[in-house]
């Protein structure tokens, strides 16, 4: 990457982790290296035949607030606010590490993080989560603003990568997230045995991923969509449509994947698979080229997990409001065109099971002519 | 993106594919005729009704356009219309006039 410092042009350099390593001039000149231990900054060598290192002392969160000569001495230290804002450091600065241990830019007053920048005047980042509404969690209202920093709980809470809060309490099988422990969601939770290459990190949907049609993947991560299918495999092939991936890894130290499996899809899929492996190649088309007028194809259950409705919308988050919610939360099932999400959803009404559901008359003529019973049981 | 004020809520009755079908129908028709009066947002159906969402700054006028469009339909369609702020629970009712209550299965 390269920079301007004033007048003159530095180019900064990453290891395959994304992890800035050194600070070259524009005539080819080492200005600074970074020492790392694990994922943890260490030290800062200055650079050059007569270079010197300073080494770290960081926060509970990372956040760099003294640097010390090798002989002891304090040679920098720093305070700032919550976000990061009102950044002072007195003495010597001898690296850009600050906030967190990323890259501080005193010019912009932007921590550069993998995927996004954070504004450390205003308190969020500079865009939004790239995952948009998918990134919302109906439970938590703090998720609900797309450019909000670790849920508004920055003393707690680190996001290196852009992606995902690091630190949260909770967790499930071998992963830890928003809904691991949720018995009603049907996520499931894992962390991939073997990490990826760093060049894999983007999140990634559809393609690449056998026939299913929306979860966020990491492309060409074969440990990690191996797994994804013997899970989905083990409760019913369900990766063959209607699965839903609400989590991203931010840290491949603790990769997770969150997978959502709604029930209707899994039961519309029951029977059915020759067509949906068909299907399965023009669905992913035409959802990889999801934009912002993306509609989304939902499932409003109730607080027991049952099934209520389904719907189409481009705000999920602003379609029901809590009482309307009444303790249950909405499903997303699917993105992408609206025509496709019509579809998917015409699919799901003929397919629905007679069960809790019996105020949903959709299609119980059918259900009978089939020998299910009908309403009421 | 331009951000809407009010949700307005076009319920009507459903309890069958061809319902759906039909409403669907419907609501390609209101995205076609509703202009710069709001921007549909979709529906939901089930529990024995579908609901279409039209964002809008303009409820009022957006429901004027929309009676326009289902024309001689209307009274046949067993249609309730109210409008809130988008995140409010308090609905106000359009239609019928002498609608008492109005709300969202």
């Amino acid at each position: 990457m390269r920079a301007r410092l004033g007048a003159s042009t530095v180019y900064y350099l990453y290891d395959l982790g994304g992890k800035e390593v050194a600070e070259v001039s524009s005539a080819g000149l080492w200005n600074r290296g970074e020492v790392y231990a694990g994922s943890r900054h260490l030290a800062t060598y200055s650079g050059g035949s007569a270079g010197v290192t300073y080494f770290t002392t960081a926060d509970w969160l990372g956040t760099e607030r003294m640097r010390t000569g090798l002989s002891g001495p304090i040679v920098e230290s720093c305070t700032s606010l919550p976000f990061g804002d009102a950044q002072t450091c007195t003495g010597s600065e001898v690296s850009p590490m600050h906030f967190t241990g990323q890259h501080f830019d005193s010019e912009s007053f932007l921590s550069h993080m993998d995927f996004r920048s954070l504004s450390a005047t205003q308190g969020r980042w500079t865009s939004m989560d790239p995952a948009r509404v998918a990134a919302a969690n109906p439970a938590n209202p703090q998720s609900w603003n797309l450019y909000a920093y670790v849920l508004n709980n920055p003393v707690r809470l680190i996001d290196p990568s852009g992606l995902e809060p690091q630190g949260q309490t909770g967790g499930g099988s071998g992963g830890s997230g928003p809904g691991c422990n949720d018995p009603n969601s049907l996520v499931f939770c894992f962390t991939p045995s073997t990490p990826p290459v760093p060049s894999d990190r983007y999140p990634y949907k559809g393609p690449g991923f056998g026939g299913s049609p929306q979860a966020f993947l990491f492309a060409g991560n074969n440990s990690v969509t191996s797994q994804l299918k013997a899970v989905a495999n083990s409760v019913g092939k369900a990766w063959l449509r209607g699965m839903d991936a609400i989590g991203r890894a931010s840290d491949w130290a603790n990769a997770h994947l969150l997978i959502t499996l709604p029930v209707a899809a899994l039961a519309a899929l029951e029977g059915n698979e020759g067509p949906i492996e068909e299907d399965a190649g023009i669905i992913e088309d035409e959802l990889s080229v999801a934009t912002s007028e993306t509609t989304y194809l939902y499932q409003k259950v109730g607080a027991a997990g049952e099934h209520l409705k389904f719907g189409i919308t481009n705000n999920p988050v602003t379609r029901y409001t809590a009482a309307e919610l009444n303790g249950g939360r909405l499903r997303i099932i699917a993105q992408g065109a609206r025509s496709l999400m019509l579809s998917l959803e015409r699919n799901l009404h003929e397919t629905l099971p007679i069960g809790p559901e019996e105020r949903q008359m959709f299609y119980i003529q059918m259900q009978i002519e089939k020998g299910l019973q009908p309403p009421p049981y | 993106m331009t951000v809407m004020k009010y949700q307005l809520v076009l319920q009507l009755p459903a309890v069958s594919l061809k319902d759906y079908d039909e409403i669907v129908e419907l609501e390609e028709d209101i995205i076609r005729g509703l202009g710069k009066l709001g921007t549909v947002d979709g529906h939901d159906a089930g529990l024995g009704e579908m609901n279409i969402f039209i964002l809008t700054d303009y409820p009022k006028a957006a429901f004027d356009r929309v009676k326009g469009i289902l024309g001689k339909k209307l009274p046949t369609l067993g249609l309730k219309v109210a409008f809130r702020v988008i995140g409010a629970d308090e609905f106000t009712v359009l239609h019928p006039a002498d609608l008492a209550h109005f709300s969202i299965a």
